[in-house]
C-alpha cells in the first residue's frame, strides 16, 4: 500500500507515472481508471453513458474480475490507517492486549454496532448514496465523503499550499475533517466503515463471488484451532467456511493474514486462481 | 455513556467545530494582482462562478460527472502549469472540490489540452484548441496600454490563438487591440500583460453573455470620443492611474 501511495505522491514531484487518485487515475499517461462506484455515482447523476467512462472503468472491473476484493486489502490507505490505529492502541490499552488486531470488545457485540455491521445495512447505504447521487445530480459519496479523494485531494492540496501555488485553502481543511470523522468512528465502532458502511468496499466485495483469485482451504487438514478466525479483522468467519472449498464472503478482501496465522502452515488455506 | 465514550464524543465534537471555524477563518484567497498589491482591472465586475478546465461539458452535466478525483489537476501540476486547483466552499457545498482555474495572473491555462485527454470521466471532452469554451477575456480599456497612446502588443504575442481572437483598431490612441468572441478564455494574455496587476480580466462565458451589452456599450463609446475628449480622459484619468500601479513588470516570454 505505501508503495502506491508512493507513486501517488511522486506525481507532486511532477513524475508521470500515476496522476490522480485512486478513486481514478491516468497511468503512464495512457491507461485510464475509474472506480466502480464513483462510475456508478457519475453514470446515475448524470444519466448518459459516455464511452470515455465506460474504458476507463472497464479496465478496473476487469483487474478486480481477476483479483476480487484485494483492494481493501492491499491499495486502500484507510485499511492501512486503520490497521496503524489499532496496533497503537492495542499497545496501549490492555483491554485489548489479548485480542488480534481490529478485534471488536465485547461491548460491541450487540447493539448498534451489531447492526450497522450487517452487510445489508452497507448495501442499503451504498443505494442511498446512489439515489441521493441521482437526485442532486452530483456524485455525492465520492465528491464529498469518500476517504480515497479526500486523502489525494488534501495531499495535493497542502502541496500546493506549501509551495504557494494556487489553492482554496477551505478544502483542505474540508478534507481533513472529512477524514478526521472517519478516524473518529474508527476509534468508536473498530472497522465499522471497512466491514459494514464503505460502500467502494461493497461494491468491490461483489467481486468476490466472481473473482479468479480467492481463498481455498482443504477440509481434511484443518484441525479447527480456529486462528483465522481470530485474526480476520474484517469479520469473516474463516473456519466456518472450510466446509466449501473455496471462501466467497463479499468481506474478505484477500490481505492473507489467515493464511499466515494458520496452524496448518500452508496446507489449509490458501490463495489460488482458478483453473 | 462511560467515561472513554464521553472523551471521544466530546474530541469529536470539537474537532468538527474547530475545523469548520478554521474553513471559515483562512477562507480568503490570493491572486497574482493581490500578490502585487493592486487592484484587479475592471473591479465593478465580479467574477461569478468558475472558470473550468478546457473542455469542460457544461455545467450541471459537469458537475454530474466530474467524481473530484484530481487527474486533471495533477496532470497540470505535472506539466508545471499548476493551473488547475479544486474549489473550496466560496460559492457553497454545491461547488465543492472541482477543478478550476484560480489564479489568471500568475498560473494561466496553456492550451496543452492533456486534462481533456486524459479525464477519465468523461467531464472534460478532447477538443481542438479553438473550439474550448472556459470563458472571456475582457480588456479594461483605462488600463490597457495600447488604448492609452502607446503600442504594446503583448496580450495578442501571448495568446494560443493569435490572429483569430484579436481584433486591431489602429489610431493615434495606440495600435488599441480588442479580444473578439473567438476567445477560449485561457488566460495567458493576463499573465503576460506588462501592466502591474494586468489589464485583462477572464470571466466565464456566461457572465460575458450577461454583460456583452454594456462591455461593447463601453467599446463603441470609446471609439466614438472626440480627440479633445480622448485626450482628457487619457492625460487626466488613464495615464495616472496606470502610472500609480508602478513600474512596469518585466516578465520573461516562454
Amino acid at each position: 500500500m505505501l508503495v502506491f501511495l508512493l507513486f501517488f505522491i511522486l506525481q507532486l514531484a511532477k513524475i508521470n507515472i500515476v496522476a490522480g487518485s485512486l478513486t481514478g487515475s491516468v497511468a503512464f499517461s495512457y491507461i485510464r481508471f475509474l472506480d466502480p462506484f464513483a462510475y456508478l455515482e457519475s453514470l446515475l447523476a448524470s444519466r448518459d453513458l459516455v464511452a470515455h467512462a465506460l474504458w476507463s472503468v472497464m479496465l478496473v472491473v476487469m483487474l478486480y474480475l481477476i483479483l476480487g476484493r484485494a483492494f481493501c486489502g492491499w491499495l486502500c490507505p484507510m485499511d492501512y490507517a486503520f490497521g496503524l490505529m489499532n496496533s497503537i492502541r492495542s499497545s496501549f490499552k490492555s483491554r485489548f492486549k489479548n485480542n488480534v488486531e481490529g478485534t471488536v470488545p465485547e461491548t460491541h457485540k450487540k447493539g448498534i454496532y451489531q447492526w450497522l455491521s450487517y452487510k445489508k445495512t452497507g448495501y442499503l447505504l451504498a443505494l442511498l448514496f446512489l439515489l441521493t447521487s441521482a437526485m442532486l445530480g452530483v456524485p455525492f459519496f465520492t465528491n464529498y465523503m469518500s476517504h480515497l479523494t479526500n486523502l489525494y485531494r488534501g495531499i495535493t492540496a497542502g502541496y500546493f499550499a506549501l509551495s504557494s501555488l494556487p489553492v482554496d485553502i477551505d478544502l483542505i481543511v474540508y478534507s481533513l475533517s472529512a477524514l478526521t470523522l472517519l478516524i473518529v468512528l474508527e476509534s468508536l465502532y473498530p472497522r465499522l466503515w471497512c466491514r459494514g458502511l464503505c460502500p467502494v468496499g461493497r461494491t468491490y466485495g461483489l467481486f468476490n463471488k466472481l473473482s479468479l483469485l480467492r481463498l481455498t482451504s482443504k477440509k481434511d487438514t484443518c484441525i479447527h484451532c480456529e486462528a483465522c478466525d481470530k485474526e480476520c479483522y474484517m469479520g469473516v468467519d474463516v473456519s466456518r467456511h472450510t466446509e466449501q472449498a473455496a471462501i466467497r464472503d463479499t468481506n474478505c478482501i484477500l490481505c492473507g493474514r489467515c493464511i499466515e496465522a494458520c496452524a496448518q502452515k500452508g496446507k489449509t488455506l490458501k490463495l489460488t486462481f482458478r483453473r | 455513556m462511560n467515561r472513554r465514550e464521553f472523551i471521544l464524543k466530546t474530541l469529536l465534537a470539537t474537532t468538527t467545530l474547530s475545523f469548520s471555524l478554521l474553513g471559515g477563518c483562512v477562507n480568503k484567497t490570493t491572486t497574482g494582482s493581490d500578490k502585487e498589491g493592486l487592484l484587479e482591472p475592471l473591479p465593478d465586475i465580479r467574477v461569478e462562478g468558475y472558470i473550468r478546465p478546457p473542455g469542460a461539458v457544461q455545467e450541471p452535466l459537469f458537475r454530474a460527472r466530474c467524481t473530484g478525483c484530481g487527474v486533471c489537476i495533477n496532470l497540470c501540476h505535472i506539466a508545471k502549469y499548476d493551473a488547475l486547483t479544486a474549489s473550496g466552499l466560496k460559492h457553497g457545498l454545491s461547488d465543492l472540490a472541482l477543478p478550476y482555474i484560480k489564479d489568471f495572473r500568475d498560473h494561466p491555462c496553456a492550451l496543452c489540452m492533456e486534462c481533456p485527454r486524459h479525464c477519465p470521466t468523461g467531464a472534460l471532452v478532447n477538443l481542438q484548441k479553438e473550439d474550448v469554451k472556459m470563458g472571456m477575456a475582457l480588456i479594461d480599456f483605462s488600463l490597457c496600454f495600447g488604448y492609452n497612446g502607446d503600442v504594446c502588443l503583448s496580450c495578442s504575442k501571448a495568446c494560443p490563438l493569435g490572429a483569430k481572437v484579436f481584433d486591431f483598431y489602429n489610431s493615434e490612441w495606440g495600435n488599441q487591440p480588442y479580444i473578439n468572441e473567438n476567445c477560449v478564455g485561457c488566460g495567458l494574455c493576463v499573465k503576460y500583460c506588462p501592466l502591474g496587476g494586468s489589464a485583462i480580466k477572464v470571466v466565464t462565458k456566461g457572465q460575458y453573455e450577461k454583460i456583452k451589452g454594456t462591455y461593447i456599450y463601453q467599446f463603441k463609446n470609446l471609439m466614438a470620443l472626440s480627440n479633445e475628449e480622448r485626450y482628457n480622459m487619457v492625460y487626466g484619468q488613464n495615464l495616472p492611474s496606470i502610472m500609480s500601479r508602478g513600474r512596469i513588470i518585466e516578465r520573461e516570454y516562454r
